[in-house]
């Protein structure tokens, strides 16, 4: 899957949020607020591209000290929360 | 320039742009809104921040444009795309067209057709043309009703309808000395870590029309509600009222980069509320009471900001680090501009995390060693450029001033410098009999060193 067209990850005064400016995005009257591994998540996704729970999931116990299944659990999670708010397809 | 236009520059807070009329056209004779705001030639060697010619033709759109997205704004259908060399707008009133304004890629040139409704059209694409070509500038077009009291400057946000002119008009109303500044977009600009608001040539329903400048020391989201009740906004409630309230064309990376770099600077330095209110008295009575207030710290950045601009401002003090020259709780300081710094002085400077008011212990080259003449020993090192005001003068409870430079007061206190060892019983007595002389005003004197 992929994060959709013109949502943007901003930092605001020290907070994570991805707000809706692109043209496709533009009705998207509402700001999420991400921790900082989610924040860290989105940018891998943003960066793989094409992404999957699983490589999502491989990147963060990579980087840090969790393990896979621990890992795969809090991506799906996450992922299944940027699903339902409509921002990746 | 093609003789058959006229041309006018104006300048709204502090950014020029350029105006080219068709000469006979009607629209030169409604342009009372921007007459206080007229500039009669550009400063040598400037570049207005873009130019607008409104053509006296239709203006096709050149061959490979395309539209990117088409949506409502307050019920008027727009539609937005690429043209080969910059960025087309299609306004429409209703169903009919208003205006089409095209703009090359950087914003500095464009062109407007004006069509439907001409004035309001005219309006319209100065704004869009102001908004996106000052962005880069730390400058943001508010949608919001601002008016001022005693020097500073409130913004009333909110979505159309929600009654930010209502609210600034009761305040008129029930608040002494309340003047409104503009009705439904004014201009927000960083300067120097303190937000001003300007007024501008676009002021909604109102004729309200003011080249005044003004900072901000709050702003208000509105929200219309059987009961009035006030809170303060956490940062990302706050961004999300901003976001809301500030024109752009946030699709443009450049663009929403640039607005969001100013947003977090208005952020880190002016408060934002959200009011739930009724339209009445107690609603403007709660509003102000609540986000004119200022706490200790807002209030010494705010003496340290107008002292840099060559303002002497009187401040209260407290703690003791400055016995017995400066009594905390008693007295207060004058501060003044921080000008020919000497050992021995008084000054006000910022020690990394807090500021003291304390005096110049040594002095070499630009690192400064500074010390309370009540501390023992506790020494601050600052920077030359960390003096934020010298202090010549105290005032006490009953508005004697003493200098604190006079030649017998600077040398009590060398002799209390020299004194340094025997300070500890000094002090002591000292602390003892205060409160005393103070008519037993011993809780007044803080337990701190002054900062804040």
């Amino acid at each position: 899957m992929k994060i959709k067209e013109g949502f943007v990850l901003r930092q605001v005064c020290g907070e994570w949020v991805v707000v809706g400016e692109g043209l496709s995005a533009i009705n998207f009257n509402r700001l999420l607020s991400l921790n900082d591994t989610a924040a860290w998540l989105w940018q891998q996704a943003m960066e793989q591209g094409d992404f999957t729970v699983d490589s999502l999931a491989d990147r963060l116990s990579e980087e840090y000290d969790v393990t896979t299944e621990d890992a795969r659990r809090d991506v799906a999670e996450l992922v299944g929360k940027w699903q339902q708010e409509g921002i990746v397809a | 320039m093609d003789q058959d236009f006229i041309q006018r520059h104006y300048a709204v807070a502090g950014h020029t742009f350029s105006l080219h009329l068709p000469a006979g056209d009607p629209l030169l004779r409604q342009m009372e809104a921007y007459a206080p705001f007229l500039v009669a030639v550009l400063p040598s060697g400037t570049e207005p921040l873009f130019s607008l010619t409104v053509s006296t033709k239709p203006l096709p759109l050149p061959e490979g444009s395309q539209e990117d997205a088409s949506f409502d704004v307050n019920g008027m259908p727009m539609q937005c795309g690429r043209t080969p060399d910059g960025y087309y707008f299609d306004f429409h009133y209703g169903d009919r067209p208003a205006l089409r304004l095209l703009t090359d890629a950087t914003f500095g040139k464009a062109e407007a057709y004006l069509m439907e409704g001409r004035r309001g059209g005219l309006d319209t694409a100065l704004m869009v043309m102001y908004a996106v070509s000052s962005a880069p500038y730390g400058t943001l077009l508010f949608h919001a009703s601002t008016v001022s009291v005693r020097g500073r400057a409130y913004l009333f946000l909110g979505k159309s309808g929600t009654g930010k002119s209502t609210h600034s008009r009761l305040w008129q109303k029930y608040i002494p000395g309340v003047q409104l500044i503009n009705d439904d977009n004014p201009v927000v600009r960083m300067k120097g870590g303190m937000a001003y608001v300007y007024g501008s040539p676009w002021s909604g329903k109102t004729p309200c029309y003011r080249n005044v400048r003004m900072p901000v020391r709050a702003m208000v989201m509105l929200q219309q509600s059987p009961t009035n009740a006030i809170r303060r906004l956490g940062t990302l409630e706050a961004y999300a009222a901003i976001l809301g309230s500030v024109s752009g064309m946030q699709w443009n990376r450049r663009v929403a980069d640039a607005l969001h770099h100013t947003e977090e600077k208005l952020l880190s330095c002016v408060p934002i509320w959200h009011l739930d209110c009724r339209p009445d008295e107690e609603a403007a009575r709660l509003c102000h009471s609540t986000v004119t207030k200022i706490s200790a710290k807002e209030a010494l950045e705010e003496a340290v900001r107008m002292v840099g601009e060559g303002i002497y401002v009187t401040i209260p003090v407290e703690g003791r680090s400055m016995l017995p020259f400066i009594v905390g709780g008693r007295d207060s300081a004058v501060l003044m501009p921080p000008k020919d710094i000497s050992r021995g002085d008084v000054v006000l400077a910022w020690v990394g995390t807090y500021y003291v008011i304390h005096r110049v212990l040594r002095m070499e080259g630009n690192e400064l060693t500074l010390m309370g003449d009540g501390n023992i020993n506790l020494y601050e090192h600052c920077r030359m450029s960390d003096v934020r005001a010298r202090v010549d003068y105290v005032i006490d409870q009953h508005g004697k001033s003493r200098n604190l430079r006079s030649l017998w007061r600077r040398v009590g206190a060398w002799l209390w410098v020299s004194l340094r060892r025997f300070r500890p019983v000094l002090l002591r007595v000292y602390r003892f009999t205060t409160p005393l002389l103070l008519g037993g005003r011993a809780g007044v004197v803080g337990l701190t060193c002054f900062h804040i």
